[in-house]
Formats: structure tokens, C-alpha cells, sequence
């Protein structure tokens, strides 16, 4: 079971009004008083009752707004982060796949078709061949087995052209992956930022991914890294980006070595 | 006072629930009302009920309080148990045209050879009239003096409306079902969808054309304890996808 959180907040004034919680573990509570003709000094810093029960790391937000009659309404909303979200006790998953909040999405984009692995043997096959930089293939079929029509650049008409002719680009899968959780404190993990920009492996996934184009799992770049503050705590994100085919470039990507 | 002491004593005014189940999911609630007579009582955020359903997942807790009454909701949610063990999914296709030139089409070879004299500077010469003279169709004739009846029905035609189309479907899996090829197999040509609603089948060849499926995308969310899954796919034009650069046993295998 998590830690017990307590708070002591239903003295009538100021009263507890709400608290919630929500996934990845955030949570907020709303304590409420009402004055009339209350000037600033009347406003208390902290309710009294929530004085002794709050943790050290929840931090307060004061809002007061005027009522009518002369009555104001004074609001003290405190937030935290929950290091492990509260759960039901029939809940059976493990600890990393209750905290961790995952989204993945993948598609396609058109990738210069020189990048392509099998591109020696399209251009043996086809008899493609580079002519200043550009990739060119005949308009006619070396293999005689297409079954494509078409014209080339001249006109000339061809029953079976050449199934390369003009192409020079192919679709290629990418996927982003995030992972979303809160985490202790006001300060961010040492690996936030470091990391950005460099080939990383998603750490702890609930399901196996296995990066598309490359064909490797640990071929990811570490590519967003934003937090935001909750009370004290932070709900930190993390992104990944799958590498086109071959995988990132380990000569540009790699994580450096620091020197001893 | 603790809320699970509360609950045990017998304590509790009222206690709840809700349960409603969508195509994919099943959330429930257990609301939870309280007197509070005692102004000690702690305001636990770790207790939770269990969930009303084996599989559910907290997702929210909301309390509010109110005139000396404590009023709990806890939020859960998890998959839909009769759709997941079903392996059913839901699909959604959409169909429109693409205009592709007159040379994509599967009969343009048997349409050189009947209605054209051949070909100059990129372009079919068709010829004037309809040689089984049999078209129906009146126009005129390229100097525009006479009205040429039976004419060519291929004249003048560089292009045509082609059919093309996007089919996604969602699933919903569990972390252990999870398929293992979701994002590999991606880029390739694919026999995932099944065919459903036989569109592909080879009886329709001849009015479709030979076409097929790339597996175009995927997305993942994460509801409950489980995994909606959304794949989508792109019907190819007239020929299929490149086999040398979509097949599976081509597509990104390394050379080397």
C-alpha cells in the first residue's frame, strides 16, 4: 500500500472543501473561509487547520475573491505529487506500470529512397545508377517482369516500364513513444536533460517495441523532456523518437563519454 | 478516525457505485458519503475501495465536503471485458478518388492497342472514331467541322478517377497481448486488415484492379490497465504497392 497521506482539515473555518487526485498522481486540496470586511491582514497565510497535517512538500496557492454584501471568499489550494499513485487493492499490476503513464504513435514519411538498405540491389536489379548527386533509373525494365505503363520523359510510351523510374523517395516507419509520472521534489532527474539529443533506450516499457526501421531496440533519440511543476513535485514526460532505416547515426547521436 | 475503519464499522451514511461500459472500456464509480461529527477526521488519500470490477484501475479520486458531510468518489476504469475476449475490433474506412493518369490504368495496354495509333511526345494519338463503331457517343471532329457519330470514347482522355482509400481499426489488448509486430511491421504490405467486406477479393479484381494494404500507422493509448491500439492502413493504387520496397521480405531487411 502507499505511504498513507492525512491531512486534518474539517474545522469549520477555514473548512476543507475538496481534494482530488488524478493520474499520474497528482493531487490538490481546496481549503475555503469566508470573511466579512476583511482587509489583507485578515486573510491568513496558511488555515490553521491545515497547519499541522500538510506535508512539507505541498505547496499553497492563495486566492480570495469579493462575495456580496462585503463578504470575501478566501481559497487556499495546495498541490503535491504522489511518488505512487493510490490504487485499488485488487489492482495486480506492478508498481512501474501503475506510476508510469505511456502513449505511442507511429507513421510513416517519405525517406530519400538512397537511404533505403536494399538500395545496391535496386540499383544492380534495375539498373539504376547516381548522376551528379541524383539517383536515376531507365525508363526500361532490365528484369522484363513489370507489369506497370508509362511514359518517360521524352514521351516514349512503355508497356512495362521500369518500376524505379522517377522514384526516388519510399515511405518509412517512425514512432514517437512518451512516458508520463511524477517525481519527488522540485528538482529534475539528472538524466532529463542530458540525455536530450542523443540515443537513449526507453527504460521499463509495459510492452515491447521494437524500433521499426532499424530493427534494434536500444536505437531511440531522446527527444522531449518537459516538466511541469506540481506543488513541490514534478510531472516529469519523456519522448522518443524511433531512427529511420539503419537507425540513428551513432557518429552524431551517440551519447559522448565523459572524460575522467 | 480512518475512512477504512469508517467503512468497517458500518459507519457509512451511503456507499454507491456506477458502472457503464463503452465499446472499449468499462469505467465505474464508488461514491461514498460520510457525516463528519468529529473534527479530527483524517482525509486519507491512499485508502481506495476495491475496484467494483476485477481488472479496473483507479484512475481519480474526487472528495468534496459540504455542511459536516464528507461526499468520496473514486474513479476507475478497464477494459471491455466481452469485446476484449472477442478479439473484436472496429473498424472505419474511407474511400475517395484520386485523378491518376490514363497510363496507370490496368487496360491501358488493350486501350493503346484498339483505340490509338500509337504515341508522340507523351501523349496517346487516339483515334477519331470508335472502331467497333459502337460508343454511343456524338462529338466532334478535330477540325470541329463535323459531328462525328460513334466517336472514340477515349478521346481527349488523359486521366481518370481512381479509388483510393484509408481503413483504420481499434483493439483494445492487455500488457500480455500485446502484439509483438505493432510497430515492426509497419511500411510493409499487409493482409492485416482482413479483407471484411471482400473488396479485395480476386473475384474483384477485374472491377478493382490489383490493389493491397500498407500498414501506414499506429497509435497507443493507454485506458485502464490495458492498451487501445488504432492501426491504419492505405490502399495502394492500381498495381499494388512496390513489392521491391513494401513486401515484407523486402522492406528494411539490410543488404549487408
Amino acid at each position: 500500500m502507499p505511504t498513507p497521506l492525512k491531512v486534518i482539515g474539517t474545522l469549520p473555518d477555514p473548512r476543507l472543501e475538496r481534494f482530488f487526485v488524478q493520474l499520474p498522481g497528482k493531487a490538490t486540496l481546496i481549503f475555503v473561509a469566508e470573511r466579512i470586511d476583511a482587509t489583507s491582514d485578515d486573510i491568513p497565510a496558511i488555515p490553521p487547520s491545515a497547519q499541522t497535517g500538510l506535508l512539507t512538500d505541498w505547496v499553497q496557492i492563495r486566492q480570495w475573491a469579493t462575495k456580496r454584501d462585503g463578504w470575501y471568499e478566501i481559497r487556499w489550494l495546495y498541490e503535491a505529487g504522489l511518488q505512487e499513485m493510490p490504487y485499488a487493492p485488487n489492482d495486480t499490476r506492478s508498481a512501474a506500470d501503475r506510476n508510469f503513464q505511456y502513449r505511442m504513435e507511429a507513421s510513416l514519411y517519405q525517406a530519400p529512397l538512397t537511404s533505403h538498405p536494399n538500395i545496391k540491389n535496386f540499383l544492380c536489379t534495375y539498373g539504376g545508377y547516381m548522376d551528379q548527386g541524383q539517383l536515376v533509373f531507365p525508363p526500361w525494365d532490365p528484369t522484363g517482369t513489370s507489369a506497370r505503363a508509362g511514359f518517360d520523359q521524352q514521351g516514349n510510351y512503355y508497356g512495362n516500364i521500369n518500376p524505379f523510374y522517377g522514384v526516388d523517395t519510399f515511405l518509412s516507419p517512425q514512432a514517437t513513444l512518451t512516458r508520463t509520472y511524477m517525481t519527488a521534489g522540485n528538482e529534475l532527474p539528472t538524466d532529463q536533460l542530458y540525455g536530450l539529443g542523443y540515443i537513449d533506450t526507453p527504460p521499463d516499457l509495459p510492452f515491447v517495441v521494437t524500433n521499426p526501421a532499424a530493427s534494434k531496440t536500444d536505437n531511440w533519440l531522446k527527444s522531449e523532456a518537459p516538466a511541469y511543476q506540481h506543488g513541490n513535485d514534478l510531472e516529469i514526460d519523456e519522448g522518443w523518437e524511433s531512427g529511420g532505416i539503419g537507425g540513428w547515426q551513432r557518429l552524431i547521436y551517440a551519447l559522448p563519454v565523459a572524460n575522467s | 478516525m480512518s475512512l477504512q475503519s469508517l467503512i468497517d464499522d458500518d459507519s457509512t451514511l451511503i456507499m454507491v457505485g456506477s458502472y457503464e461500459q463503452n465499446r472499449y472500456t468499462s469505467t465505474a464509480t464508488v461514491i461514498a458519503l460520510y457525516m463528519l461529527e468529529d473534527d479530527d477526521l483524517p482525509v486519507e488519500m491512499s485508502y481506495v475501495p476495491p475496484a467494483p470490477q476485477s481488472g479496473m484501475t483507479l484512475t481519480e479520486i474526487d472528495a468534496r465536503f459540504e455542511d459536516g458531510a464528507a461526499l468520496y468518489t473514486w474513479f476507475y476504469e478497464g477494459l471491455n471485458q466481452i469485446f476484449f475476449n472477442s478479439n473484436l475490433t472496429t473498424l472505419s474506412l474511407e474511400g475517395s478518388l484520386n485523378q491518376d493518369p490514363i497510363t496507370l490504368h490496368p487496360e491501358i495496354n488493350a486501350f493503346i492497342a484498339k483505340y490509338s495509333n500509337g504515341w508522340s511526345g507523351g501523349r496517346i494519338n487516339w483515334l477519331r472514331d470508335d472502331p467497333d463503331q459502337a460508343s454511343g457517343r456524338t462529338g466532334l471532329s478535330f477540325s470541329g467541322a463535323d459531328t462525328v457519330a460513334n466517336i472514340n470514347p477515349l478521346l481527349g482522355v488523359d486521366s481518370y478517377r481512381s479509388n483510393t482509400a484509408t481503413y483504420s481499426y481499434d483493439q483494445i489488448y492487455t500488457k500480455d497481448t500485446l502484439p509483438m509486430d505493432l510497430v515492426t511491421t509497419l511500411g510493409t504490405i499487409s493482409s492485416d486488415p482482413p479483407d471484411v467486406t471482400g473488396q479485395l477479393s480476386p473475384g474483384n479484381v477485374a472491377k478493382f484492379g490489383v490493389r493491397n494494404w500498407l500498414y501506414s500507422g499506429v497509435k497507443l493509448y493507454q485506458v485502464g490497465p490495458g492498451f487501445l491500439v488504432r492501426k491504419s492502413f492505405l490502399l495502394s493504387g492500381l498495381g499494388g504497392w512496390l513489392a521491391q520496397l513494401y513486401d515484407p521480405a523486402n522492406a528494411l531487411q539490410s543488404s549487408s
